[in-house]
């Protein structure tokens, strides 16, 4: 475990330096966040709004998801990892005496946390001037806020849980190019990030929680702006825990069978 | 042309890697699909935006689309710009005696966004065969030229990033507020966002001129005139500024020295 510690510090340390990106970021983050509020006030203009997601929530979900947006991302690609498949570098990393999964997981959590860090703090501060209807509202209640912390840890683990079954999945097709954003257009659709999941036709919801795409972000936002009741959100919670335990399972087995017959091209 | 000479480099070096192609192809066919069907999905449920029906916003998302992937795919080497200008790449190209906004053009070409380019393409030719009146020709020439001004808006945008990007050097994401950006933005008619943005987007940045300006000609809003028919031919006039601002930029570039 001390080996993981000082892989996930290690990295940690070394992507905090990118501080200019992270002004972009920002900057990207709030201009997206206004347009994506623009875009929604002048639907719910129209009337018809779900009872379970006024526009006070609506504002506050769309913040939380910009603020979020780096931490909750799934389907990046780590172009070190990625070229010690393609490459063959990766014998580098047999070597050590280390578990491949895990190495890969925290070098992956780190990068996430260290750019959502650098970037969350002013998006929340800009969110929160804003007037009702356009920024973040404070939590429902300081359980909810509890439930919130903790989904949004878990959700986060299990965004870089299912990005390793890319990385799994890459040892087969040995070409990165397409996987990423197929999984990538697939999550945004499935999590919310495109529209928020109360707006989505009641059909389609019924999919969408089928999936686990979901507890990755959304579970987070619905618990902090009260539009799943308590009780119902330990429930889903529970639920998140499952597909974070599994999937990582999943993992863990498939990079297992992929390292047994792992071909190293000389060079 | 010295345009197709490249692109012909370009063709050859794809044809040696068919899998990894297709699979961006179909990635990039996904992502048009996946977001027409959020547009789909918000009607659904509120039915009309601010006057607007969900057919007539399909053709506002094919359009902008269509542009933005032209752009990707063919004159991808003008996005690039400010890595070249970082790499210091640019170097090589002030001694070549061609224009340098040619050479940035040809530069790049990214086939795998021609799924993308037949996706937005196909979408546009359905969101005008849903209209539930049909084309006149003054129409459809009113919908060319909104595409062309669609291109060339943006590619004026990608132009002066790159300019910028010859003083900041660094940090020039902040540009793709307005490329990127404006492609999820113009997605809409952009009235839609109220009057202030409106107006920042089309007297500022003219978004609005192959956007809702021509749209309310094409759909027979009331209280259109000339202006919305020709309005695209004014938003390609934005051009002109930008391409002096990149001359006048290019003068001033300092290499990096790497």
């Amino acid at each position: 475990m001390r080996a993981y510690k000082s892989i996930f510090k290690l990295r940690l340390i070394n992507s905090l330096q990118y501080r200019t990106s992270a002004i972009a970021g920002i900057l990207t983050q709030i201009a997206f966040g206004l347009m994506y509020i623009m875009l929604f006030r002048a639907f719910y203009s129209q009337g018809n709004i779900p009872e379970n997601f006024t526009l006070n929530q609506m504002s506050s979900y769309i913040w939380l998801q910009q603020m979020f947006f780096v931490l909750l991302y799934i389907g990046e690609k780590n172009r070190p990892i990625v070229s010690q498949i393609e490459q063959g570098n990766i014998s580098y990393e047999l070597v050590r005496p280390l578990n491949l999964y895990g190495n890969w997981y925290f070098t992956l959590y780190a990068q996430k946390l260290s750019s959502a860090l650098l970037r969350f703090f002013p998006v929340l501060l800009f969110s929160i001037l804003l007037p009702a209807g356009w920024g973040l509202s404070f939590p429902a209640s300081f359980p909810a806020l509890i439930l919130f912390i903790i989904n949004l840890i878990v959700g986060s683990l299990l965004a870089v849980a299912i990005n390793m079954l890319c990385y799994c999945l890459l040892f087969n097709t040995m070409s990165s190019i397409g996987i990423f954003s197929i999984l990538n257009t697939l999550a945004v659709l499935f999590n919310g990030s495109l529209i928020p999941i109360p707006l989505m036709p009641n059909w389609f919801q019924s999919i969408v929680n089928f999936l686990p795409f979901r507890y990755v972000n959304d579970l987070a936002f619905r618990t902090y702006v009260n539009s799943i009741p308590l009780n119902e959100a330990l429930i889903q919670t529970a639920i998140q825990f499952a597909w974070l335990v599994l999937i990582i399972l999943i993992g863990n087995l498939w990079m297992k069978k992929n390292l047994k017959k792992v071909e190293v091209q000389g060079g | 042309m010295l345009y197709f000479k490249f692109f012909k480099i370009h063709l050859k070096k794809l044809k040696e890697y068919r899998f990894s192609m297709f699979l961006s192809i179909f990635s990039q066919m996904l992502t048009c699909a996946v977001s027409l069907l959020t547009i789909y999905f918000l009607f659904d449920r509120f039915k009309i935006v601010d006057g607007w029906t969900f057919e007539q916003v399909a053709i506002s998302y094919a359009v902008v689309q269509f542009c933005f992937s032209i752009i990707e795919c063919f004159f991808r080497g003008i996005d690039e710009f400010p890595s070249l200008v970082k790499s210091g790449t640019l170097d090589s190209f002030l001694v070549r005696p061609r224009s340098i906004f040619s050479q940035a053009l040809c530069h790049q070409v990214e086939f795998s966004k021609i799924g993308k380019t037949i996706v937005s393409l196909i979408i546009l030719i359905y969101a005008c065969l849903i209209q539930p009146f049909t084309f006149t020709p003054l129409k459809i020439l009113v919908l060319i030229s909104m595409v062309l001004c669609g291109i060339i808006i943006f590619l004026s945008l990608f132009m002066l990033a790159g300019a910028f990007s010859i003083f900041t050097i660094d940090g020039i994401e902040t540009m793709n507020i307005f490329t990127y950006g404006g492609k999820e933005f113009c997605q809409y008619p952009i009235n839609i966002y109220g009057k202030t943005f409106t107006k920042i987007f089309t007297f500022i940045i003219p978004f609005a001129t192959f956007n809702y300006l021509p749209m309310m000609y094409l759909f027979n809003m009331p209280n259109t005139s000339i202006i919305n028919i020709i309005s695209p031919f004014i938003g390609m006039l934005f051009f002109i500024p930008c391409y002096l601002i990149f001359k006048w930029s290019l003068k001033r570039y300092m290499s990096t020295g790497s």
